[in-house]
């Protein structure tokens, strides 16, 4: 019998895994895929936090501001390198445009743009998905007051692949710059630079380097022979694109926190459904277990407590069939909030499907929609399972996913 | 559903979102090799659009299952690479170079004879594979690599078939599949777990399997590898119809008895499935029902763990390191760093081995950085197969987790 | 304004008008063609890809049939490379109507289309997903045709025999004086520029606009606008056209048309030519429908929907209300005889299958009126050179099998530019869009087109934004081309937003299951990773 059973991988999921196996828990984390955490920028948004939870359901209502700064800190604590400021901060997007965060790594953080100074790109040959010319253009505009230069390398590792024309995904390239080889390349590089740029006539002028898919944040040095710490001119890494290194790097950083912590993980498995104790009239139910289907049978795993982070519509938690004649949650079949109009015609507004989810009373206990009761006493849903929520266009998917997966875990 | 439109199904479900590709440890290392999403579904599109492929790097995957459990849709990437490898080994046509890969393929495929060969003269085939001249003889004419590790032979485990019949307590009675790893390069293991069964008070039958077929599978002899799978369910027919389960020790066979056995067309088809177990997982079983002893005594001493990839492919977590977690004095922690890089019989073959090598090396990492950091001094894998490439790429002694299982209930030293 | 004059202006860039504009060409006579949008903006583009063999019309209209197979075997030769000789099965269910399998068997016979009944044994062994309540199953020449392919081979060759075209040059009115249509006012949309051209004769092709444009000089041609809508599956489900043999009627074909399926169709009549909105409604009606071909088809993920217009001819005698009674055959209208004014000429009605023979008869009318007495050859000859086997090789090399075998047929005899690109610099082989193997040489190769003034031009020239993805990685993967071509940050956006916009309307009506998914992850790249701006919604 475990005291938490975590239905998926995802953001939402591994927060409230690892938090609850770090207060003592024995915690089972059972996922089908890795979610959609390897999309995951490395910035997290929290959105205007104050404003979303005046909204009459956005799941921020559900959680007082301690809750929200306390899941904020967690990552902090996971993740050293990760900062907490009072106002959001900017970073670079993978076309050079500036975006805003309110929760990313230190060398993501842009500089002021009121100061002056050089920015040089570190251009990796054949990074996949990678658009130089159009992030030098995007840069100069965003920083006007600023020098911007790029500068082309290669590593020796991947001529090969530069030859037969292939692209190097950017995970690759975080892979390199995550070794001692490709620690030197770097060093080296922005050796270069400093001489080319400090020569002569401004010495004083401040360079920047900059560098895609560089993901510093997330090394384990349990695992991990420690490199080179410090460069000699200060390097700016972007966010990234799909697939991340960001969300891939911090998913294995995740999994080796939970399972450094004893948690348990079942990947490969999905859940299908559960088991209930005979449930009698007007009493929320309690759930004994969820059944799992590994290669060639189904487990049964038994748990005290149930969380619900299989990820919504994109994660798979909840799918919609054919003509949308059946929409159904995956595990426990939980009843659904389905806005009564579907899409909008503009496609980067905001879409009303993506407000479906379980709605849920304060302790994220599926309600019944229609009668407003809890239908099952001993399951928490959390992350994009919650109904009521955009993280596109109210930026906060990060936030929700954090807060939802830690206060879950308090509730173990 | 049948089952073409049940594959037609989860080929809709790829996103076209490349992680499955960007986990693929052979595309890491390998420029040519398209990776899981383009020889999976990208291509299955084309293949069922009748549209020319080039279908020859298909042969570098390494069925290591790796996409699979990375893909967020669930989509059967390996399932269409090997029914595309099934496809292509049908229409493939001799060259003088495909006539040698073949005769390295019958050779690497047919483990189970290369590990006859061993058995019968153990201290001499471990002799001439360590002398330089016959591995560049086999490299050359076989392109087995000439530095890779091949396996050791030992002492072969003996077949126990069932004199008793199926007995009347079919409940403590467990048929046991060790896979030719077991039963011909490391006996010993085969041995402690029987003796493992036995103390828990299960009669163990070891009838006279053939290879379990994964290794032929992967090196293109789909044909045989469905024969002997036939063959190996026929023996298991009249255990598997009284309800005993099957134990395996090897996580490559276990997997391939609970997935592509059950889609062979014979009647103990349906069953093998959900009477397939790992032995871990069949501990975990009894621990869960109450009848684990848990007279451990101590055993001090700290273990890396290494998940092989045929074992989360299977779904069912790491049930050893709960039940090694058990015992007192073990400290062991899992180091889940990725794939060894051999994939059964993959880092063998010449043009591979460095690949291999450069898939394992962040798990050699980890191993090392852990073992440097005192953290453990051994590592414990289920797979002998990874544990011959952990044990040529960082020289840590490497063993079974039923060892130290055994040393617990005081089996061994 | 700009003055042009030549000899005869073609409205419309429709297969119609292409075919007309490359027979006169062939023919010696200078001709110039318009066209309001990209080429293949009406209905060409819109259709059902279905190169007929004339069974669908065997019992009806056996006119049309004879058309369609004599055009059938034309296009199989001249236009190879536009057609994949697939074959098509007439598919008769158990419990349908017996008396018309019999018509339908004479019908076949009499027009001259070769029908082979095909064992259902070996009919399901070929087809895994064709429906068990098959009772028989007949072959004939159907085969699926790329209108895209064949538009641009056709104003390619054209081209060569001197004829020319432009394209988002929109026809404003009929330049008319003393009864006389003596050339087109037209406005270049790109530039804004006004144009006026004068010709001694003016062809209407202009699909479901012509009475449109007959409108401008008052008179009246009568068209039916029929709006047909069709459904696209994200993979190939069979490998024939699959047509249920029965009295024609709504959901009754599958075409396979290489990675996709596409299936439909419906019929209403639509007062707007461009009424391309597809109804939920109709959706659900149609998937019903093709349960009975395609049992479990609810479970097959459609990537998106789309409607066309067919523009058929409503003749006094045939005044059906249902667009389908209506004939398929086509009407030359000399507008000398209907509203005694002479230089214009319009065609209506056929079939994309048609497209060719409706070309030769208003050219061979063309040319007797200007006087010329060179013979058509379109039939004879082909409309693409053979490809030179070392380019394909080379190709093939370069990025593979399939990758070079799609980009070769996309390309044809301008292919070599491409290959001598990606092999001086290999990283130009990279893909744009990796499900229809598009790379980005290919795209740079596109954008020097000045055809080709958007994003959602490029689609149509490369196919990129057309697979399982609908744009959402291939439009960000098509940046640094696009952002060069056009300029700019704001111009990529502006048509990162129009391509998206323009693929969100035909997956709107189909949004659930994994095409739904799909939205959601593209929308999480573009506003979340790429940061754009979220719209304002309407609602
Ligand atoms: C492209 C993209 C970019 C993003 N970028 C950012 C960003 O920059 N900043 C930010 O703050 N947020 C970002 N997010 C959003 C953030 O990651 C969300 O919080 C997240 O999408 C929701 O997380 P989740 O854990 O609820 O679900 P998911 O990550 O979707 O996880 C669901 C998990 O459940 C598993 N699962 C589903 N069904 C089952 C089942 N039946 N049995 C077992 N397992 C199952 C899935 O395999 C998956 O592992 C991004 C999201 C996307 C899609
Ligand atoms: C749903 C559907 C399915 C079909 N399936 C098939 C099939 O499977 N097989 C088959 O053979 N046929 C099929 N057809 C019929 C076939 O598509 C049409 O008959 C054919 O495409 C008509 O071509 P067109 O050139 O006459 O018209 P269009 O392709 O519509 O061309 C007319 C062009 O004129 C342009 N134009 C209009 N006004 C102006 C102006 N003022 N200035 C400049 N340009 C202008 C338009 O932009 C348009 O591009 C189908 C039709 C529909 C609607
Ligand atoms: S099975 Fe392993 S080697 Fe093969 S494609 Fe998948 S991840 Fe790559
Ligand atoms: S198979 Fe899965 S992981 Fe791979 S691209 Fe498709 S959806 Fe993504
Ligand atoms: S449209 Fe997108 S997913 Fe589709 S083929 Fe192109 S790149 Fe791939």
């Amino acid at each position: 019998m475990w005291d938490a059973v975590v239905v998926g991988g995802g953001l939402a999921g591994w927060i409230a895994g690892i938090r609850a196996a770090q207060r003592g828990k024995k915690v089972l984390l059972v996922t089908e895929g890795v979610g959609t955490l390897f999309y995951f920028s490395g910035i997290f948004d929290y959105g205007d936090i104050e404003g979303l939870r005046h909204l009459p359901k956005h799941p921020y209502t559900l959680f007082n501001s301690e809750a929200i700064a306390q899941g904020q800190h967690f990552v902090q604590e996971i993740c050293p390198e990760y900062i907490i400021n009072e106002t959001p901060q900017s970073a670079f997007t993978v076309l050079g445009t500036v975006r805003q965060g309110d929760l990313m790594p230190r060398n993501m953080i842009l500089p002021d743009r009121q100061e002056q100074g050089r920015f040089v790109l570190l251009v990796p040959e054949g990074l996949k998905d990678f658009f130089p010319e159009v992030v030098i253009a995007n840069m100069a505009r965003e920083f006007p007051g600023w020098q911007v230069s790029a500068k082309r390398m290669r590593v020796d590792a991947l001529a090969e692949w530069v030859k037969l024309g292939k692209s190097v995904s950017s995970i690759d390239y975080s892979a390199i710059w995550r070794s001692e080889e490709g620690q030197r390349v770097l060093a080296h590089e922005i050796e270069e630079i400093k001489r080319q740029y400090q020569v002569g006539n401004k010495p004083q002028e401040k360079i920047v380097v900059v560098l895609p898919s560089l993901v510093k944040e997330y090394v384990d040095f349990s695992r991990t022979k420690p490199c080179i710490e410090e460069f000699s001119l200060p390097v700016l890494e972007m966010s990234s694109f799909v697939p991340s290194p960001h969300g891939r790097y911090f998913a294995e950083y995740l999994k080796h926190r939970f399972t450094d912590l004893g948690g348990e993980l079942m990947i490969g498995a999905r859940a299908v459904s559960l088991n209930q104790e005979s449930p009698s009239e007007n009493k929320a139910r309690t759930c004994q277990e969820v059944i799992v289907n590994s290669k060639g049978k189904s487990l049964c795993l038994k748990g005290k407590k149930f969380i619900l982070a299989t990820g919504g519509l994109l994660g798979g938690g909840i799918k919609v069939g054919m003509a949308r004649k059946s929409i159904h949650e995956g595990v426990f079949d939980l009843p659904l909030f389905v806005p009564k109009e579907w899409s909008e015609p503009q496609f980067f507004a905001s879409q009303p499907f993506a407000q479906i989810g379980v709605e849920t009373d304060e302790l994220m206990r599926p309600l019944d929609p229609a009668r407003g009761e809890v239908v099952w006493d001993n399951v928490h849903v959390v992350g994009r399972m919650l109904a009521h929520w955009d993280p596109w266009t109210q930026r906060c998917g990060g936030g929700v996913s954090v807060t939802s997966g830690y206060v879950a875990a308090e509730l173990v | 559903m049948d089952s073409r439109d049940e594959l037609a199904a989860r080929l809709d479900a790829c996103q076209k979102c490349n992680m499955c590709t960007a986990q693929c440890p052979v595309a890491k290392v390998n420029p040519r090799f398209i990776g899981p999403k383009g020889l999976g579904p990208d291509m299955e599109r084309f293949r069922r659009g009748q549209i020319n492929l080039d279908e020859t790097m298909l042969d570098d995957c390494s069925n290591c299952k790796t996409c699979e459990l990375t893909c967020p849709s669930g989509v059967k990437i390996t399932e269409m690479i090997l029914g595309a490898r099934r496809a292509a080994s049908k229409a493939r046509h001799k060259n003088t170079m495909g006539l040698r890969l073949g005769l390295r393929g019958y050779i690497l495929g047919r483990n189970e004879y290369l590990g006859k060969l061993g058995v019968i003269w153990p201290t001499l085939t471990n002799q001439v594979l360590k002398i330089k001249l016959v591995r560049l003889a086999l490299d050359k004419t076989l392109s087995i690599s000439k530095n890779g590790p091949l396996p050791a032979y030992g002492k072969p485990l003996k077949i126990q078939p069932d004199k008793v019949g199926i007995g009347t307590n079919t409940n403590k009675q467990v048929v046991y599949f060790p896979g030719c790893y077991t039963r011909f390069n490391e006996g010993d293991t085969g041995r402690i777990l029987i003796r493992l069964l036995e103390h828990l008070g299960y009669k163990t039958t070891v009838p006279d399997f053939h290879c379990c077929g994964l290794p032929l599978e992967a090196n293109g002899q789909f044909g045989k590898a469905d024969k002997n799978g036939r063959y190996n369910l026929e023996l298991m027919r009249p255990y598997l119809e009284a309800g005993i389960p099957v134990i395996t020790s090897c996580t490559s066979c276990g997997l391939t008895l609970k997935e592509d056995y059950p889609k062979l067309e014979t009647s103990s088809a349906q069953l093998i499935g959900a009477q397939a177990y790992d032995l871990f997982e069949f501990l975990w079983q009894l621990h869960e029902k109450g009848e684990l002893p848990l007279d451990f005594q101590e055993v001090r001493a700290s273990y890396g763990y290494h998940p092989p990839c045929h074992l989360k492919a299977q779904g069912i977590g790491t049930p050893a390191l709960r039940i090694l977690g058990l015992i007192p004095g073990v400290k062991i922690r899992n180091l889940d760093a990725g794939c060894c890089g051999l994939s059964g019989s993959y880092g063998f073959k010449a043009e591979k081995y460095k690949k291999a090598m450069k898939i394992g090396s962040s798990l050699f990492e980890a191993i090392n950085v852990g073992s440097q950091h005192g953290d453990f001094q051994s590592m414990t894998t289920e797979c002998g197969v990874c544990k011959v490439q952990i044990v040529h790429g960082t020289g840590i002694p490497t063993e079974h987790p039923v060892h130290i299982l055994a040393k617990a209930y005081r089996l061994i030293d | 304004m700009r003055e042009i004059s030549t000899q005869v202006v073609v409205i419309g860039g429709g297969a119609t008008g292409v075919g007309i504009l490359r027979d006169l060409s062939m023919r010696g006579i200078p001709a110039l063609l318009l066209e309001q949008g990209d080429l293949a903006h009406g209905t060409s583009s819109r259709f059902h890809g279905l190169l007929h063999s004339g069974g669908r019309y065997a019992v009806k209209d056996d006119k049309a049939a004879q058309e369609c197979i004599e055009e059938n075997i034309i296009l199989k030769t001249i236009a190879a490379h536009c057609i994949e000789d697939t074959y098509g099965w007439f598919v008769f269910l158990k419990g349908d109507d017996p008396n018309y399998l019999e018509l339908w068997l004479q019908g076949c016979d009499q027009v001259g289309i070769p029908v082979r009944e095909v064992p259902l044994e070996e009919g399901f062994r070929l087809e895994p997903l064709l429906t068990r309540k098959a009772a028989r199953i007949f072959e004939v020449p159907d085969a699926t045709v790329d209108g895209f392919k064949l538009l641009w081979s056709n104003v390619k060759s054209a081209e060569k025999y001197g004829g020319t075209y432009q394209t988002y040059c929109k026809v404003q009115s009929l330049w008319l004086e003393n009864g006389r249509v003596i050339g087109v006012y037209a406005e270049d949309l790109i530039t804004g520029e006004t144009l006026r051209v004068r010709s001694e004769i003016v062809v209407n092709a202009a699909g479901p606009w012509s009475a449109e444009i007959a409108a401008m000089s008052g008179f009246n041609v009568d068209v039916l606008k029929d709006k047909g809508s069709l459904l696209v599956f994200n993979q190939r489900l069979f490998n024939r056209v699959i047509n249920r043999l029965r009295v024609p009627g709504d959901g009754d074909i599958f075409v396979p048309h290489q990675t996709v399926t596409v299936f439909g169709t419906t019929s209403h009549t639509v007062e707007l030519p461009d009424d391309h909105q597809v109804d939920e409604q109709d959706i659900t009606y149609l998937i019903e429908l093709g349960q009975n071909l395609l049992e479990g088809i609810e479970r097959q993920r459609i990537v998106r929907s789309f409607a066309g217009i067919r523009p058929l001819y409503e003749s006094v005698e045939d005044q059906d209300q249902e667009g389908r009674g209506v004939s398929r055959n086509f009407v030359i209208i000399d507008h000398q005889k209907m509203d005694g004014v002479q230089g214009l000429v319009s065609i209506l009605g056929g079939k994309l299958t048609t497209y060719r023979l409706m070309a030769e008869k208003v050219s061979d009318w063309v040319a007797a009126k200007l006087g010329v007495h060179t013979a058509c050859r379109t039939a004879e000859e082909p409309l693409l050179n053979e490809q030179s086997a070392e380019v394909w090789d080379k190709a093939r090399q370069l990025i593979g099998v399939a990758a070079a075998d799609k980009m070769m047929e996309r390309l044809n005899e301008q292919a070599g530019a491409v290959v001598e690109a990606i092999a001086r610099q290999p990283l130009l082989g990279q893909f744009v869009c990796e499900c229809e193997m598009v790379t980005q040489a290919e795209v740079i190769h596109a954008l020097q087109d000045p055809a080709v003034n958007s994003l959602d031009d490029l689609r149509r020239q490369t196919r990129l934004g057309m697979g399982t993805c609908q744009g959402a990685y291939c439009s960000y993967r098509a940046t640094p081309m696009i952002h060069e071509a056009f300029g700019g940050w704001e111009r990529t956006v502006k048509e990162y937003r129009l391509l998206l916009a323009e693929r969100w309307r035909g997956i709107t009506p189909v949004l659930w299951g994994e095409q739904l998914r799909e939205s959601e992850l593209a929308r999480a790249l573009f506003l979340n990773v790429l940061d754009l701006k979220a719209e304002e919604s309407e609602g």
